[in-house]
């Protein structure tokens, strides 16, 4: 770990080219990325801007050797064995390459909760009109899954249960190992959508239990185009090949073919070389850092928000977990907020439906300003904000 | 929305040289069809707008930044009233300068055009019954009494 026992923001900053009077609070979008993670994605490009698993030269037989060092980080980082990391572009497509490839029929139902990401919703609602399966909503409120609905949503028809990990809509935690608990019992299958976890705690799959987990590389100081899919490996070769071609084959004739290993099989064409390095950069980094260290850090920035802006007149909280902080300010626009935090204090966050738009449709809610935040971000960011946020509050009231 | 009323001129002037503010107008051009027709501006840019000036104004003064985005539709109705009026004049003042070779018509002032403060020989010697080009001389001789004075000794009023 670079900082045993407190993390220093300050320090931190100065490994990220684009901080300066800013303030970046929209983390739960998109990460900055430090100079590492830069300078070894161009490492690839400057020293060995070969092809992966095709060439027998000596820049192909480096770029072998770092794309299996990047899996490998990223194995140790979530727990996982390096078999069980497939390299995908994101998150959304990790998850549709679960969801295509577990051959679901007619009548099969897969539970998710109420606020899933679009990725963990669309799929499945695209399964539901093409093939007929059923999906089925569980509510998790304001502290998580309520796992005795879980339990009662459960039958012999249910094949999967999806849920999210960390909500990027507030920041809400489920109880992924009460989830499969239950799911063990009853001999069905748990995907977790990580992406708002895996970037800020310790991700242990063998602890978790999880027979799929989905997370992106952007979110948590990696490059963009980048995302994983872990499986288990038992679960990883019943799994069907949802995008095939090159790479994903060991032998084809005009007639058939003969599907490559576990991981490959899943990896087809050309992959993004220079963002799978810088992946495992960015894992090496946090890790470096050290995960309890990002997480309790966070916390401290979350509270200042919560403490800051409970009381505030016009301050209509959605929810508020760790250092993510949803809300809306009567009399104003979503966006016209997230605009005035803009141009008026040098604050970036986000506004609009966070990609949760059956939550807003079903709360009728139009939007919510998103403040996230990250192990960059400091105290006096926090306060910077609160303050912010309760001078336009005076404006709309 | 009126703000997008006002930002579409303004937009397509400078989308002539850049491709960004092309975008903007093709926004503001749609938020003012909807309007027109009724319908919510979807694109934003109203909000954006609002958005953008309140949050520019916070830095100065919160007052006035409250101000505008309390008033801002009684202030982008000023403003778009202003445009149309001044739209209307610079039209007219073309048409003049086009016709009678100075803004302001037959009677002449200020203008900013070039040879636009000289006054319509043609117009004044037709009016007066005098020869154009006579006219034309007197007023040049006697500038040196000044502008009215000048016009008054050539016309013999």
């Amino acid at each position: 770990m670079i900082f045993d026992k407190k993390l220093d923001a300050g320090r931190i900053r100065r490994d990220f080219p684009t901080l300066g009077k800013m303030i970046y609070a929209d983390s739960a979008c998109m990460s900055l990325k430090p100079r590492q993670v830069i300078e070894k994605m161009n490492e690839y490009y400057y020293n060995y801007p070969a092809c992966a698993g095709r060439s027998a030269h000596r820049y192909g037989r480096k770029l072998e050797e770092e794309i299996a060092r990047a899996r490998k980080e990223i194995a140790v980082f979530i727990g996982a064995k390096e078999k069980e990391i497939i390299f995908t572009k994101n998150a959304t497509e990790a998850l549709n390459l679960a969801a295509n490839g577990l051959r679901l029929k007619r009548g099969d139902e897969v539970i998710i909760t109420d606020k899933e990401h679009s990725s963990n919703i669309i799929p499945w609602l695209k399964l539901k009109k093409e093939i007929g399966i059923k999906v089925v909503i569980c509510n998790t409120g304001t502290s998580g899954i309520d796992l005795e609905e879980l339990r009662s949503l459960i039958n012999n028809r249910t094949k999967l249960i999806s849920a999210v990990h960390v909500s990027n809509l507030d920041g809400m935690e489920n109880d992924i190992s009460g989830i499969v608990k239950i799911a063990r019992k009853k001999g069905v299958r748990v995907m977790i959508d990580a992406c708002q976890s895996a970037p800020h705690k310790t991700i242990d799959v063998k602890k978790i239990d999880c027979d799929f987990l989905a997370f992106s590389g952007h979110k948590m100081l990696g490059p963009t185009g980048t995302g994983v899919l872990y499986g288990k490996l038992k679960e990883l070769e019943k799994l069907g090949m949802f995008i095939v071609g090159g790479e994903t084959v060991l032998d084809a004739t005009y007639e058939d073919y003969k599907p490559e290993e576990i991981p490959a099989r899943f990896e087809a064409g050309l992959q993004n070389y220079s963002g799978i390095i810088g992946l495992g950069e960015a894992c090496r980094y946090l890790k470096k850092v050290g995960m309890k260290n990002i997480e309790k850090h966070e916390k401290k920035l979350g509270d200042i928000l919560r403490d800051g802006l409970r009381d505030v007149k016009g301050v209509e909280i959605i929810g508020s977990n760790s250092g993510v902080f949803n809300f809306n300010i009567k009399g104003m626009t979503h966006h016209e907020v997230a605009k005035i935090l803009d141009s008026g204090y040098g604050i970036m966050v986000r506004s609009g439906r966070h990609c949760v738009h059956e939550w807003y449709n079903d709360h009728k809610i139009e939007g919510s300003v998103r403040a996230s935040f990250y192990l960059y971000n400091t105290e006096e960011e926090a306060e910077r904000f609160v303050s912010a946020v309760k001078e336009i509050a005076r404006i709309g009231n | 929305m009126v703000l997008c009323w006002i930002a579409l001129p303004v937009f397509a002037l400078l989308g002539i040289f850049s491709a960004k503010y092309r975008r903007l107008t093709k926004e503001s051009l749609d938020c003012m069809f909807r309007t027109v027709t009724l319908r919510k501006c979807r694109s934003g840019l109203d909000e954006r707008i609002k958005g953008d000036v309140t949050g520019k104004l916070m830095r100065f003064s919160p007052g006035l930044a409250k101000g505008f985005f309390r008033y801002y539709k009684i202030i982008a109705w000023i403003i778009l009233i202003i445009f149309i009026w001044s739209a209307y004049a610079s039209a007219l003042g073309m048409y003049n300068y086009y016709k009678h070779g100075n803004c302001n018509g037959v009677e002449g002032g200020f203008c900013i055009l070039p040879g636009g403060n000289d006054y319509d020989t043609k117009a004044l010697a037709l009016e007066y019954g005098l020869d154009e080009k006579e006219l034309a001389d007197c007023l040049e001789k006697n500038r040196y009494l000044g502008k009215e004075e000048c016009l008054n000794y050539c016309l013999g009023i």
